[in-house]
């Protein structure tokens, strides 16, 4: 999203709406989005998403000859096919094929809807693990509210999951054991989107209400993983740390009220002493730094 | 954005939420809702006509806008 927003590709459009449309279609329960779906099916490993050559050209159908230009079949060793993957960036396939990017990646969608339509009639499904997990739920629910303005896809399957959370929130969307410190900052991301895409009060209210709950993690040494607990979680390995989340979300209900603040020898803390190096507090630095800059707020 | 019912409010909306800012809030207020909101935004939207936005980047803020390549521009200056 942020990709296509400050470059304006295609491609990056392109992955957000792909990663969507497979989010709504193939994750999403009564409820929520459900934990994950198995690699393995009918006891094979990777076996509902491997191709052989005479099948994939069986299903490309008259297809083919493109299928056989953008496409290659990687193997692994223990497969008996192997998945597909594109043979060059899509510009360059594009300008070899004579076509625009946005040409080329319309082209590309109706192909691949022809694979999946066939693979999805010929093989079983794997197994998926429905549990409603909240730090899952509520990041993918985020997302789609924020994409919702570009895409128009998936607002309300992601407020489904936004209307179970409550001021206390739990490990599972619908109860368990007592939320995680990225159970709570989750939460709050997901319902401050709400309220930015929307507009409702409602999600306002929540959200000042989980930015209280939150501030009960805060210590001078950043949010602890939970309230009884002395490890401060920073570092996006490889998602955006638990704090991260957390900081992100305080700094915008600042913006509402300030008793939602963090200190500054905390935000020092947060940053550790790098030694893993920057990238791994990508999401603090960038929060901080947009401090520095200034936060913006429209209204 | 304050949204008077006029039209206007839907494009300065979609514009604000997407113009990327590293970190950014944008609260829609319906006119009506006016003695809902926080007494920062009420002293704030009590001033201008018709459907429109107030920019703040750190601690400045813009005057009342109506058009939406207003906001992308205040958005995407150091200071509006």
């Amino acid at each position: 999203m942020n990709a296509y927003l400050t470059s304006g590709d295609p491609q990056a459009l392109d992955a957000l709406e792909l990663t969507l449309e497979f989010v709504l279609r193939e994750m999403t329960t009564e409820v929520g989005f459900a934990s994950s779906v198995d690699a393995d099916s009918e006891g094979e490993e990777g076996g509902f998403y491997v191709w052989e050559k005479k099948e994939l050209m069986e299903a490309s159908g008259k297809e083919w000859d493109l299928v056989n230009k953008v496409f290659q079949l990687v193997g692994e060793a223990n497969l008996p096919g192997g998945v597909l993957r594109l043979r060059d960036d899509s510009s360059d396939l594009a300008k070899h094929l004579g076509l625009d990017v946005g040409s080329f990646l319309t082209h590309l969608r109706r192909v691949r809807e022809t694979l999946r339509t066939y693979r999805d009639s010929t093989r079983k499904k794997p197994f998926r693990d429905d549990n409603l997990y909240t730090y899952p739920n509520c990041r993918i629910a985020e997302g789609i509210i924020r994409a919702f303005p570009l895409t128009g896809m998936g607002l309300k399957e992601a407020l489904r999951v936004v209307g179970e959370l409550r001021r206390r929130v739990s490990r599972r969307l619908q109860g368990g054991g007592e939320g995680l410190l990225e159970d709570y900052a989750s939460a709050l991301l997901a319902s401050l989107s709400a309220y930015e895409v929307t507009g409702d009060l409602k999600y306002r209210d929540l959200s000042l209400s989980l930015g209280g709950e939150l501030m009960s993690f805060l210590k001078p040494e950043g949010f602890t993983d939970s309230r009884d607990s002395r490890e401060v979680p920073v570092m996006d390995t490889p998602n955006e740390s638990p704090n991260s989340l957390a900081l992100r979300g305080i700094l915008k209900l600042g913006l509402i009220e300030d008793r939602f603040k963090v200190p500054e020898e905390t935000l020092g803390k947060m940053l550790g002493d790098y030694y893993q190096g920057p990238p791994f507090y990508a999401g603090i630095i960038s929060s901080i730094g947009a401090t520095q800059r200034g936060l913006a707020h429209v209204v | 954005m304050i949204d008077e019912g006029d039209g206007l409010a839907d494009k300065l909306h979609r514009e604000a939420l997407l113009t990327y800012h590293p970190l950014k809030l944008v609260e829609r207020v319906r006119i009506e809702d006016r003695d809902l909101v926080t007494p920062l935004v009420r002293s704030m939207i009590k001033y201008g006509n018709g459907s429109r936005a107030y920019i703040c980047v750190g601690n400045t803020c813009s005057l009342p806008q109506s058009e939406p390549d207003k906001i992308k521009l205040l958005l995407k200056s150091p200071s509006p």
